[in-house]
């Protein structure tokens, strides 16, 4: 069971309710959380521990300078402009490498081969022991953010229970994560920004069949837009978070409301089993 | 032409309400370019009218001719995104996982394999009171976003030569997006806010724009809410060398004009005072007074 | 010494081309004997690192100097590092307009030593 946290964008509590879910649900279930926003991934800053770590790659050009003969196939092959052939030598721009590896298979003399360059890392923790904590980071100045996204996924097991912090948007990154999840709770703001990225987020759900229910955040603001278009989209509302500086100064300092507080303990316990049911499972 | 860049990697610490209201304050003399090019919200701030809608094409896509196809499954094998799969009788590619290498076109045998144009998005050009605005969004699930970036920027510079400033409003996360938002700026501005998940965001951020040489400034949004957090990021600036361009509290003017979908800088607050004070430094610092 | 100008049509007196990796022709001129040479550009209709892969098309017929609009990153860098030095023609016109203004020295060096 596959069930993916998601925002239109970042900062509406996507990762405080995806750690709290967690937490809760680690209490009855074996807990996987997955943070698969491997730009900005936050929710390792939520527990201790020290982690494995996992070393992801994606291969890029190597030229043997002996056997090249600057003919230029490479760079006029290369759709990225990650290689271009000068006079005298070949210049390469490796962040810009896609790793499609068309460059070694047109090269005529046989010049390149692949070699590893790192994309990222996958840390791997057991905060508690039915939780476990897969967190997904992109190497600055790496483009390769779904590489990194597909290492953090080949850790997940079907039959556990996962969580799945989604990256922010429609992008490649959050298709990527949403793809193969049975389940999605979208989390949102009742402010026209809020409204604006919600549809973008359940356009996606949509393109995948995914069953989808929403979480609104800082839920005292005074605009019912959201409301109102989860009632005419038939989008159950599944709870809602009051902005409260209580709240705020846990999170700015990386405590756990529901490990502190039993009332949103229970509260967050209640959203997981709602979720669970309306996949159809316990 | 100068041009500014506002980000803030991790998203919700009020990048675009900034933005705009940065923009609003130098009406007139700035284009203002949305590259969040996956949740484009600028446009509910600046409300511009829209002049054209035009479509972006990204990377080329493969297209499988089946009357060529002889099902050898060479493509298969040589697609490293495994974009291309096999049915009872045909072959096909999947154009979310097509990220348009060309190598399938390049190994069959048969030619059954041309790379196309493939629409991914839309780009917008228009006008607000505040001067002219871009922005551009892509379809769900469409990759090229660093495309359109660059794309947007470029109609940005032809769009009204004469008009000094460029702002941008870029993407979050650290990603290739946001390098083609940041890539050739004069400035880029870091705008954060206190917490611990901020900070850590902000020093990959960082570490990324320092890499592409931009010169940068922060402003710290929500300053108020956790004084430790405010102090440690002024710690953090410190150490980094960024000067703070300052520093915004809570305050109730700014969500009711986010509601109100304006500038809050259109109203008289705390937060619009001190940021037109920034604002009037910067133009003194880029030679605009 | 080899000047390159993108443009729309085949001959100087067609117009520059505003966009230098999508420019249908480029076209070249020797500037010793005035010989012009007409390049289509193969990666007109491509989306990918046409500009890169431009400029080394550009190597390759021993271009040395550039007369384009503006030109953006990953094309930028590549033309720093074959060392073609880029003069900026803004206004629209034609090749050979942009040829004679080019010859009074009234284009900006915009990448290369001054
Ligand atoms: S692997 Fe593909 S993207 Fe990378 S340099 Fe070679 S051709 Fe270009
Ligand atoms: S294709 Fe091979 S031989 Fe030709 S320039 Fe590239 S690396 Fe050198
Ligand atoms: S390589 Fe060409 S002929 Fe072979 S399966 Fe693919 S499309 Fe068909
Ligand atoms: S163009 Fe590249 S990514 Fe697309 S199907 Fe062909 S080999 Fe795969």
């Amino acid at each position: 069971m596959q069930i993916a946290i998601a925002s239109g964008k970042g900062g509406t509590g996507k990762t405080t309710v995806a750690v709290n879910l967690a937490l809760a649900l680690s209490t009855s279930h074996e807990v996987t959380l997955a943070d698969c926003d491997v730009e900005e991934p936050n929710c390792h800053l939520f527990f201790s521990g020290h982690p494995d770590e996992e070393i992801v790659t994606n291969p890029v050009p190597e030229i043997d300078t002996d056997a090249c003969t600057l003919c230029g196939t490479c760079g006029s092959f290369c759709r990225y402009g990650a290689l271009i052939v000068l006079t005298d030598r070949v210049l390469q721009y490796p962040q810009l490498c896609h790793s499609c590896g068309g460059c070694e298979i047109v090269c005529p003399t046989g010049a390149i081969s692949m070699r590893p360059e790192k994309a990222g890392v996958v840390h791997i923790s057991k905060p508690k022991p039915s939780l476990s904590l897969i967190s997904g980071t992109l190497e600055e100045g790496s483009i390769h953010t779904t590489t990194v996204i597909k290492a953090v996924r080949r850790h997940l097991l079907r039959e556990n229970l996962v969580l799945l912090d989604a990256p922010p948007g429609s992008s490649c990154a959050a298709m990527e994560t949403l793809k193969d999840c049975d389940f999605c709770l979208m989390v949102t703001e009742p402010t026209p920004f809020g409204l604006h990225d919600l549809t973008l987020i359940h356009e996606v759900t949509e393109i995948f069949n995914i069953p989808t229910a929403v979480v609104i955040n800082r839920s005292d603001e005074k605009n019912n837009d959201v409301d109102m278009y989860c009632t005419a989209h038939n989008l159950p509302v599944l709870m809602r978070i009051p902005f409260d500086r209580t709240i705020a100064l846990m999170q700015g300092s990386g405590e756990i409301i529901s490990g502190q507080d039993p009332v949103w303990r229970e509260r967050f316990v209640r959203l997981g089993l709602q979720c669970l049911a309306l996949t159809g499972a316990r | 032409m100068i041009q500014i860049a506002v980000v803030s990697g991790k998203g919700g610490t009020g990048k675009t309400v900034i933005t705009g209201a940065i923009g609003s304050l130098l009406s007139g003399r700035v284009v203002m370019a949305d590259c969040d090019v996956d949740a484009a919200n600028l446009a509910l701030i600046i409300q511009p009218d829209i002049d054209t809608t035009e479509p972006f094409f990204g990377m080329d896509r493969a297209r499988i001719d089946t009357s060529l196809c002889n099902l050898c499954e060479t493509c298969i094998e040589s697609c490293r995104f495994d974009a291309i799969t096999r049915h009872e009788d045909y072959v096909q590619v999947d154009p979310l996982q097509c990220e348009g290498c060309g190598v399938c076109e390049y190994v069959c045998p048969s030619h059954a394999i041309t790379m196309v144009p493939h629409t991914c998005g839309e780009i917008r050009t228009g006008h607000s009171r505040y001067g002219p605005f871009i922005d551009g969004s892509l379809f769900p699930g469409n990759g090229n976003s660093g495309l359109m970036v660059h794309d947007i920027r470029k109609r940005a510079r032809e769009i009204a030569p004469d008009i000094p400033l460029i702002l941008v409003d870029g993407p979050p996360g650290i990603g290739c997006p946001l390098i083609s938002a940041v890539t050739g700026c004069d400035i880029v501005i870091l705008v954060t806010e206190p917490g611990s998940s901020g900070r850590h965001d902000l020093g990959r951020l960082v570490t990324v724009c320092r890499s592409l040489r931009s010169r940068m400034m922060m402003i710290i949004n929500k300053a108020d809410l956790v004084p430790k957090g405010t102090l440690a990021l002024q710690e953090s600036a410190k150490e980094w060398d960024i000067p703070i361009l300052c520093e915004i509290p809570l305050d109730p003017g700014i969500t009711e004009a986010t509601r109100n979908c304006e500038p809050f800088t259109r109203k008289k607050s705390q937060a619009t005072v001190i940021l037109k004070k920034a604002v009037d430094h910067l133009k003194q610092d880029l030679d605009l007074t | 010494m080899q000047i390159a100008i993108p443009a729309s049509g085949q001959t100087i007196n067609d117009p520059v081309d505003t966009r230098f990796g999508r420019a249908p022709y480029v076209i070249i001129v020797n500037q010793e004997s005035g010989a012009t040479t007409t390049l289509s550009n193969p990666y007109a209709a491509e989306s990918g690192g046409v500009g890169p892969r431009l400029v080394q098309l550009l190597v390759q017929n021993q271009v040395t100097q550039l007369i384009a609009p503006r030109i953006g990153g990953n094309a930028e860098n590549a033309l720093v590092a074959a060392g073609i030095e880029v003069f900026l023609f803004e206004g629209s016109g034609s090749v050979s307009s942009a040829l004679e203004q080019f010859k009074a020295g009234k284009l900006v060096l915009m990448i290369g030593k001054q």
